[in-house]
């Protein structure tokens, strides 16, 4: 049971987010005071993702703005100044608020014809992203109002939301587009327009600038109000080209605000002459009350604990501090080095650190001085990466752990290296570290060579979760159309990315935030933590596990193509009775029980079943990979023995 | 909807291509949405004249904040991370002899204050016995050669280095150290709180203690103080958010943004050049270059009403942004034209080789006293915008 805190008598202290908050300028301060909770939230990874930040983008254009994507929703949020009013000693600073849902959403369909036509358009983001300068483009997203409030010089702040339930557009003549011959007529004669959620999306981005306002402040909100009131809806004239208001049974306004600080007079709308009446309250909640059940989760309560460091467990608490690790494999002259230097600059830019662990076979390791600037590089023994990093790989990476607390880790393994070996290493590390990806540099001038020649290149490009095809520049188009059919046939679930030089934005590849792409998501809705999904089950084999060299280079992988759902309880079956000359499974299915794809995975004896985070990917197959299969597995009654007859 | 077998989406998405949006007039769709009406103001351009200038030299006199990026790295994860006070992080000067994380201003200074800006190899001597990593601090500073219309020359400082030693040795090498004893250089510039920045300002006010200091706002009580403990006997100027005008033809801007290491706003420094435009000089641009540009462009007049030149490190944006696919930096670069560009320190190695790939206008360095890369207009370069 969450109680608000007990005494809001405290004076706030706004000099924690502005210390030199500023009542004399109150049109420029109000601005600043909003820069200052969105970029001080935002300057640490963990922090930033835990409270609910997806990317933020300085969008201002003469008046603050700004763009944001949030935790859960494809589209991107705009938030820019309109104005401030100052009143007594309450300053209030307007807001307006917009969603520009992505493309394929299907929140596109409630706005507008003409907003869901922009929408297509192929400047719709290059709009989005400077939204200001395109006010008629900007007005179609519109969903809100928010408002911050700063009360007696900086004693009481509010946050405030207010939007409609519903924004009801209805067309007077209807809407009819030309297509064919005829057109085809989207909205009849006061017919619906635009119809959008606008309250419970404008939500969703209010509760994430709320706790970032909590963890600012460093407190929590002390008290809480939510009123509503009948709203209007609109009709659009197509004959003066204006809309009018019309009285609404359907649509209404709602707020939700949030007081911090030293509580002096809550907000009532209903005590002036002309709202009398029309609100309801919904919901009141004053310092040192029980939080309504509906509120408890809010992350506003508790996101001043976020990032408190401790330094018994030298920790930040509240957020998942473990370094992503990437498996980072490729021959030699294959691109690593330039990759891994694009990759910890563009890193350190965003102020995550790499570290970076080595093992090369008969290789000078990746100098300091070749990046050209120093990092921490842990060079481990020379030897097969099979042989003696296994057991090594703990060591270095508590190492690294103990004396950098990396937000990345790069383990770079040489160019012969087997990378089937370390999956099962990487999985006894999920404590102290969690396992992003095997990332294989391809040389798009050597690699069909190399396939022909090593075992091992066949099984750096089978293994990996992402190829990124490199020297493209060197290449005509047709060589890189086929290398990437090579590519697609050996490793049909990896994204193969074309490079030159090694240079690859990070952020296409690689999740900025803590989701992990090898363990499992969840399966259901109710299951959104790794932690503690209910469908991992792990089960060792210890003592017949056993290391394979580069040397035995007789791995081949098998495709089982399903056209049919498959039950779930056979499959783990299964699963739970594959020989032990088969390595990996990975591939995506139908399972009966679930109506949307599901990502397979088994490594070494260990399987996890996850929600396929993909809905339109149509291909649905597994890929087994192991050693002399042919032999010892076949794919055929593998896949009878999983279709329910 | 008149047809039910295709959403609306999936029919504008195919006929997206076909319909153009001023059509929209004559299709019976309102021309304008009904919740924003009376809020459509454009940006107004206040284009504030700061006068002219006939050209700006930059000297690079040290654009190594650090040697080590591990160091520090390891430095300020172990002593709490990005939002911890700098001056807790027993950094050099401000050290107690307790370790990472554990200092604070107050015992520091309480160690050094007496050596004070003129004794400063017994203060390093202090510093190395009780600050962690002091090896790895260099530090920023650049000399700015302002040339007037009438042919006088003015010169001013934009920061003033970390570590005592290195800032020393930095000053030496490019004749800082006489110009300030001469008294040739009017006024230093901090452009933000930051360690590397300004924790070498004894350095300065060893050879000229009467120099007035321009700092912006946001300086926190430690910052302020340690202007006074360095023996500062000169007129101190916290400079607010917003424009300030300097000389004819130089303004300075003060943006009121959290830093990292609680730091709070960043100074920059404009030029209109006569004939060529606007010139920009940087410490760090934590405000990022969009603001950066914008700035001027709404707040400044300036020569054919072009974005000339640009010096300093060009901080990326810190965050990430929404669209991965957004190459921020190299993009707005492009997108402002700036003719003459000289970039090292926070901007990045491979981001500078990345806007001379690009085919921008970026003027090399020497890569000479420990700068590492000629794509950086290195320690000891120089840049010159205008006629010179």
């Amino acid at each position: 049971m969450i109680n608000t805190k007990t005494a809001g008598v405290n004076p706030m202290n706004i000099s924690e987010i502005h210390p030199n908050f500023n009542v004399a300028t109150p049109e420029a301060g109000i601005q600043e005071l909003l820069r200052s909770i969105l970029i001080r939230t935002n300057l640490i990874p963990g922090i930033r993702y835990r409270i609910g930040w997806r990317g933020l983008k300085d969008s201002s254009h003469g008046m603050e703005a700004w763009t944001a994507r949030i935790d859960g929703l494809p589209g991107i949020f705009g938030i820019s100044f309109e104005r401030n009013d100052l009143k007594n000693d309450l300053q209030t600073g307007r807001f307006a608020l917009y969603y520009f849902p992505s493309p394929e959403e299907e929140l596109i369909e409630r706005l507008s014809v003409k907003a869901g036509i922009q929408a297509q358009q192929q400047d719709y983001l290059e709009k989005v992203r400077d939204f200001l300068r395109h006010p008629e483009f900007q007005g179609m997203f519109f969903i809100g109002s928010v408002r911050l409030m700063v009360k007696s010089g900086g004693k009481q702040l509010m946050l405030e939301l207010e939007s409609m339930t519903r924004q009801i557009v209805i067309s007077k003549n209807g809407i009819t587009l030309p297509a064919g011959d005829e057109g085809v007529e989207l909205v009849p004669p006061d017919g619906i327009d635009q119809d959008f959620p606008a309250f419970d999306t404008a939500y969703r981005f209010f509760r994430v600038l709320a706790a970032s306002l909590t963890f600012n402040l460093g407190e929590p909100p002390v008290f809480l109000d939510c009123y509503q009131s009948p709203g209007p809806e609109y009709v659009s004239d197509a004959a003066t080209g204006l809309c009018h208001q019309v009285e609404s049974s359907r649509a209404e306004m709602r707020s939700v605000c949030l007081g911090f600080g030293l509580v002096e007079a809550k907000r009532d709308p209903t005590n002036t002459k002309e709202n009398k009446g029309k609100f309801r309250l919904l919901n009141s909640l004053s310092e040192g009350e029980t939080v309504p059940k509906e509120y408890v989760d809010e992350l506003w309560w508790e996101a001043h604990r976020i990032g408190n460091f401790s330094a018994e467990s030298g920790e930040l608490s509240g957020i998942d501090n473990r370094p992503q690790l990437i498996l980072v494999t490729g021959f030699l002259g294959s691109g690593k080095t330039s990759f891994l230097q694009h990759f910890i600059e563009y890193q350190g830019q965003m102020n995550r650190f790499t570290a970076v662990i080595q093992n090369e076979i008969g290789e000078v390791g990746l100098d300091a001085k070749l990046l050209d600037q120093g990092y921490a590089v842990t060079e481990m023994d020379e030897g097969c990466v099979c042989c003696t990093l296994v057991g090594n790989l703990k060591a270095a990476v508590n190492g690294i752990l103990k004396e950098y607390r990396p937000d990345f880790i790069i383990l770079e393994t040489t160019g012969l290296a087997n990378p089937f070996n370390l999956l099962d290493e990487l999985d006894e590390l999920k404590e102290i570290l969690r396992f992003d990806s095997v990332t294989t540099l391809v040389d798009g001038l050597n690699i069909e060579e190399s396939l022909d020649r090593y075992n091992t290149a066949v099984n750096q490009v089978k293994a990996s979760d992402l190829i990124i095809l490199n020297k493209v520049d060197l290449l005509d188009s047709e060589s890189i159309k086929r290398i990437t059919r090579i590519l697609r046939h050996l490793n049909p679930g990896a994204p193969i990315i074309n490079s030159s030089y090694g240079d690859v934005n990070p952020a296409l590849l690689f999740d900025p935030g803590l989701t992990n792409r090898s363990t499992c998501q969840g399966e259901g809705p109710n299951n959104t933590k790794a932690s503690d999904c209910g469908c991992h089950n792990h089960y060792h084999n210890s003592e017949d596990h056993h290391h394979h060299s580069h040397m035995s280079d007789d791995l081949s992988a098998l495709k089982i193509d399903f056209s049919n759902a498959v039950d779930k309880d056979r499959l783990i079956g299964a699963l739970s009775e594959i020989p032990q000359s088969v390595y990996r499974i990975k591939g995506v299915i139908d399972l009966q029980q679930y109506d949307y794809p599901m990502l397979v995975q088994f490594v070494g004896g260990r399987y996890e079943i996850s929600r396929y985070p993909d809905a339109d990917f149509n291909e649905r197959y597994l890929i087994v990979i192991g050693q002399d299969l042919t032999d010892s597995f076949s794919g055929k009654s593998f896949k009878s023995s999983l279709e329910v007859v | 909807m008149s047809d039910n077998t295709t959403s609306r989406r999936d029919f504008l998405k195919g006929s997206a291509m076909g319909i153009t949006i001023g059509a929209f007039a004559t299709m019976g769709v309102f021309s304008y949405s009904p919740w924003r009406k009376s809020y459509f103001t454009e940006a107004e351009r206040k284009q504030v004249d700061i006068g002219v200038c006939k050209s700006v030299k930059v000297t690079n006199i040290s654009e190594t904040s650090w040697f080590d990026n591990a160091t520090l790295m390891h430095d300020i994860k172990n002593a709490g991370g990005l939002l911890v006070n700098q001056y807790d992080y027993n950094w050099p000067p401000f050290g107690n002899g307790k370790g990472l994380g554990k200092g604070s201003y107050q015992e520091g200074m309480s160690k050094l204050k007496q050596y004070l800006p003129n004794n400063l190899e017994k203060a390093w001597e202090i510093i190395q016995d009780n600050c962690v990593s002091v090896d790895n601090a260099g530090g920023y500073a650049a000399l700015i050669e302002v040339e007037e219309m009438s042919g006088r020359k003015r010169k001013f400082l934009l920061d003033t280095g970390w570590s005592y030693a290195w800032t020393d040795e930095c000053f030496k090498r490019e004749g800082i150290d006489k110009m300030l004893e001469n008294r040739e250089i009017e006024a230093l510039f901090i452009s933000h709180e930051h360690f590397d920045h300004y924790w070498g300002l004894p350095v300065t006010l060893k050879y000229d203690d009467r120099i007035p200091i321009y700092c912006p706002e946001g300086f926190y009580e430690e910052g302020r103080q340690y202007i006074k403990d360095c023996g500062h006997k000169g007129e101190v100027t916290y400079v607010k958010p917003g424009l300030n005008k300097v000389i004819p033809g130089f303004a300075s801007y003060v943006f009121a943004i959290p830093i990292i290491c609680r730091v709070f706003g960043e100074q920059s420094l404009y030029f209109n050049v006569k004939d060529k435009g606007l010139v920009s000089v940087t410490g760090c641009c934590h405000q990022g270059i969009i603001r950066f540009a914008e700035t001027a462009y709404t707040e400044i007049q300036y020569e054919n009403d072009n974005l000339y030149g640009i010096y300093g490190g060009l901080h990326i944006s810190p965050f990430d942004d929404w669209d991965p696919k957004y190459d921020d930096l190299v993009i707005s670069l492009g997108k402002y034209g700036f003719e003459k560009v000289g970039c090292n320190h926070c901007t990045g190695v491979l981001c500078a080789k990345k806007f001379i790939a690009a085919g921008y206008p970026v003027i090399r360095g020497t890569a000479q006293h420990r700068s590492k890369d000629t794509a950086y207009l290195g320690n000891g370069d120089t840049i010159e915008f205008g006629n010179v």
